[in-house]
């Protein structure tokens, strides 16, 4: 991404417009503007000051009084007054930490020469970080890039007011790559006349208009990998010669040379001539499949697209159509829905639809009056709501391949910078058998392996695995992703550990429930990604792919009707209950109904343990009113006694390599060793020792390293030798 | 003889649906919009030239909707679910979507 940002073609700048006399500075220019030059001013005479401005933190400690993490912050200013289609408004962006990253936007209106003072409408992220409703703003133009800058004072929200001052960085909102591809049957257009066709606003600026100077008014800084194109053959649509969308994600992988599973400022755009709908598709964003949506979009230059009969101009109508539905096609990659859908779906503010707008999101044929009352009335561009959600909505529901397409709900992609300093590490995310395949009803438990990679001893936080800290998105196919909560979140004091040049840490993520329920349960295939945050910096996993199978008998149906629940939902997480007898119920009922399922061993686990210790139960009376107090009440604190032979004959029976593949050899050693302690406290110290000697046998088998053999071979020896403690 | 073709568009979200052209039970299923392009299904059938009637019925949310037109060659019938109700258009030409 690096890369795509630095890069500065020489086709940035745009061509003069023909029979246009006015000096009109556009994004483009300002963007090339490395160099000292004249002062740049626009049609007005008024300074050129929209674009993006940056500021972070100096060197040093973090403040006083403030966490650590703030010596990383670091934040975007967008500044959107003057140049093409201004939308009066500022947005910002802060990162220290990806838990403590903040948006706001904030219309303005002009208090003065380059002063505007506005109003915080939209929040996004830890907005408790941003409590200020309001901003004043001054900017500070020249033809010097070093000396732009913008002084921003935020206020309100019974805040102290403060100023922050930010540097330039370019006159454009965001960077965009497109790598136009096609096959030798299309006829691709990426550039037309805009006079060409009679039926035209009458104060149509005549000139050579590209796709990519389009994108560059919507505030994008465009480049193109041209010296990648390819001519895709076609034989890559198969012998019916039109392509199905899987069959143009096969050639986007193949052909496009910035292909990655990843999220990125860069998108494909494919050239056909027939989808296998027919002619009636003119053209699709088709990757709405896998976990990084938006990432390629075709056009298919033999669909409908048909001059009306006795057109003035029926080659211009053409090309201007087909121009018309490739930026069409590109603005979905940006997330950006059809005009009359701007209510649907989750989007990222309230809007309304818009059915007659004059955009290249709007259907020509489907306005009032038609075609011709589209292209009369049509500036070949895109809406105000449009290029608001371009230029200034957080930057994950815009970036190809982060937020789902028509879903805001995504991983936002690492800042290169952390990314950079991220690079050290290696995240992955792993089923602990040959194939991510798991039963019905089997709790799906993953694990998570982070490895220093680099040639230095690195610190990280103890608890860097912990599942409550990370971040891990489940996507099941056809839905949108969700996060998965652990239910329980431990307050702990901040420690840290050495991780030495190739050495990993690794933890187990019982990621099939959560406080969203059991997020992976339901049959059908499912994409997991993790996240962890080290100084700042997010390291993220490749995604895990996985299938849930179908359920194998009625009786698997059944008892999914009550396995399901929140309550064994935590009875599974937590390792048992002593207390929650209608998960226990739903528990026992799995072992006797499906004793070799994987769920059934889950279960006898979670059942054994609370029986191999004694357990302290809080009991109240039931005649008592609710709500009064426990001691009010007559409660009282009363001691469950351990049922160690029960505990003993559920532990035998899991004992077997099965067992430890379907929890994971960490939360199966866990929870074996959890139920082994209690046992010996109880004074079951033999068979504590003889379980412990069974786990070392199995975790043997199945190659887990010596150091975990050897400590689990010291526990047996203590407990042979009679020690209710082997710590 | 003249063909129909009748296009499931806008709205549709997996609820069960069914048409019947002329009486005749032409299309069951689920239809879904593929959002980016307006477009869930599509069904082609031969009717005789003349008056054509379209009942759409969506049996679990009692929804139904219906449309009489006179067909006198190809045609092309849509057929959107919209703010509770089904709007049936139709037209000479073909569709398009993008």
């Amino acid at each position: 991404m690096t890369d795509i940002q630095e890069r500065t073609p020489d086709d940035q700048r745009e061509p003069p417009v023909q029979g246009l006399q006015t000096n009109v500075l556009t994004s483009a220019d300002e963007d090339t503007a490395a160099a000292p030059q004249p002062q740049q001013t626009d049609s007005v005479g008024l300074p050129s000051v929209s674009g993006r401005y940056s500021w972070r933190r100096p060197p040093g400690p973090a403040p006083t009084g403030a966490l650590p993490q703030e010596r990383f912050r670091r934040e975007a200013l967008c500044l959107d007054v003057d140049l093409r289609y201004p939308q009066m408004t500022a947005s910002g962006t802060s990162y220290a930490t990806v838990s403590q990253r903040y948006h706001w936007i904030a219309s303005l209106t002009a208090a003065g020469a380059n002063h505007w003072t506005g109003s915080v409408w939209y929040r996004d992220g830890s907005t408790s970080l941003f409590p200020y409703t309001a901003v004043d703003i001054v900017a500070t133009p020249s033809s010097f890039p070093a000396q732009r800058q913008v002084k921003v004072t935020f206020s309100g929200g019974g805040q102290t007011p403060f100023t922050r001052t930010y540097g330039w960085h370019s006159a454009t909102y965001h960077p965009i790559e497109f790598e136009y591809d096609s096959t030798a049957d299309a006829h691709a257009v990426t550039a037309i006349g805009t006079c060409d066709h009679p039926n035209r606003p009458a104060s149509m600026a005549c000139e050579s208009l590209s796709i990519e100077q389009v994108f560059r008014r919507a505030g994008f800084r465009v480049s193109r990998s041209d010296a990648d194109s390819s001519v895709v053959p076609l034989s890559g649509a198969g012998s019916n010669a039109r392509w199905s969308d899987s069959e143009m994600h096969d050639a986007m992988q193949t052909y496009w040379s910035r292909f990655a599973n990843a999220p990125q400022w860069a998108f494909w755009t494919f050239w056909a001539a027939l989808h296998e709908q027919g002619t009636s598709l003119g053209g699709i964003m088709f990757d709405d499949i896998g976990p990084n949506h938006r990432q390629g979009t075709a056009i298919f230059t033999e669909a409908f697209i048909k001059p009306p009969v006795g057109d003035a101009a029926p080659d211009a109508w053409v090309r201007r159509m087909r121009f018309w539905t490739a930026v069409h096609e590109m603005g979905h990659a940006f997330n950006l829905a059809h005009a009359w859908q701007k209510s649907l779906g989750t989007s990222w503010i309230p809007l309304v639809d818009e059915p007659e707008s004059r955009s290249f999101m709007n259907y020509p044929y489907n306005v009032n009056g038609g075609q011709s009352a589209f292209f009369a009335d049509f500036d070949y561009r895109f809406s105000d709501t449009e290029l608001l959600f371009m230029r200034h909505a957080p930057a994950r529901f815009v970036q190809m391949g982060n937020a789902d397409w028509f879903d805001d709900h995504a991983l936002e992609a690492p800042d290169p910078d952390a990314a950079a300093a991220a690079s050290a590490f290696e995240l992955v995310v792993r089923a602990n058998r040959e194939h991510a395949v798991f039963e019905f009803l089997e709790p799906v438990t993953l694990e998570v392996k982070l490895t220093n990679r680099g040639t230095e001893p690195t610190l990280v936080p103890s608890t860097v695995l912990d599942p409550q800290g990370l971040i891990a998105i489940v996507k099941r196919h056809g839905k949108p992703a969700r996060q998965w909560h652990s239910y329980a979140r431990h307050c702990r004091s901040r420690q840290a550990k050495v991780l030495g040049p190739g050495e990993s840490s690794y933890e187990s993520l019982p990621v099939y429930a959560g406080l969203n329920g059991w997020d992976l349960s339901q049959p059908g295939v499912y994409d997991v990604q993790v996240a962890v945050e080290i100084d700042g910096a997010l390291v993220t996993s490749r995604p895990l792919r996985l299938r849930v199978r179908t359920p194998r008998s009625r009786e698997e149906e059944d008892i999914a009707q009550e396995f399901f629940s929140d309550e064994v939902g935590r009875t599974l997480v937590f390792g048992g209950t002593a207390v929650m007898e209608t998960a226990n119920e739903t528990l026992r009922e799995t072992v006797d109904r499906l004793p070799d399922s994987r769920a059934a061993r889950h279960a006898s686990a979670a059942l054994a343990n609370p029986l191999a210790g004694a357990h302290k139960m809080l009991v109240i009376p039931d005649n008592q009113q609710r709500l009064a107090g426990v001691a009010k009440v007559g409660g009282s604190l009363s001691e469950r006694p351990a049922r160690v032979d029960d505990a003993v004959q559920m532990l035998d029976g899991l004992t077997d390599t099965a067992t430890a593949e379907t929890m994971g050899h960490i939360a199966y050693r866990r929870r074996v060793e959890s139920a082994t302690r209690s046992l010996a406290e109880s004074g079951a110290t033999e068979p504590a020792a003889e379980i412990e000697r069974s786990l070392h046998d199995v975790l043997a088998e199945r190659g887990v390293l010596p150091s975990v053999l050897d400590a689990v071979s010291a526990r047996a020896e203590a407990y042979r030798s009679g020690s209710t403690d082997p710590e | 003889m003249a063909v129909v073709h009748v296009e499931l568009q806008e709205g549709w979200t997996g609820e069960q649906v069914e048409m019947w052209v002329n009486g005749s039970r032409r299309y069951s299923g689920r239809p879904s919009t593929r959002l980016q392009i307006g477009y869930a299904d599509a069904v082609v059938v031969n009717v005789s030239t003349g008056l054509v009637r379209l009942e759409v019925w969506m049996p679990e949310v009692s929804i139904e909707a219906s449309r009489s037109m006179p067909i006198g060659n190809e045609h092309w019938i849509g057929v959107s679910r919209l703010n509770g109700t089904v709007l049936i258009v139709d037209q000479a030409a073909p569709f398009g979507y993008a």
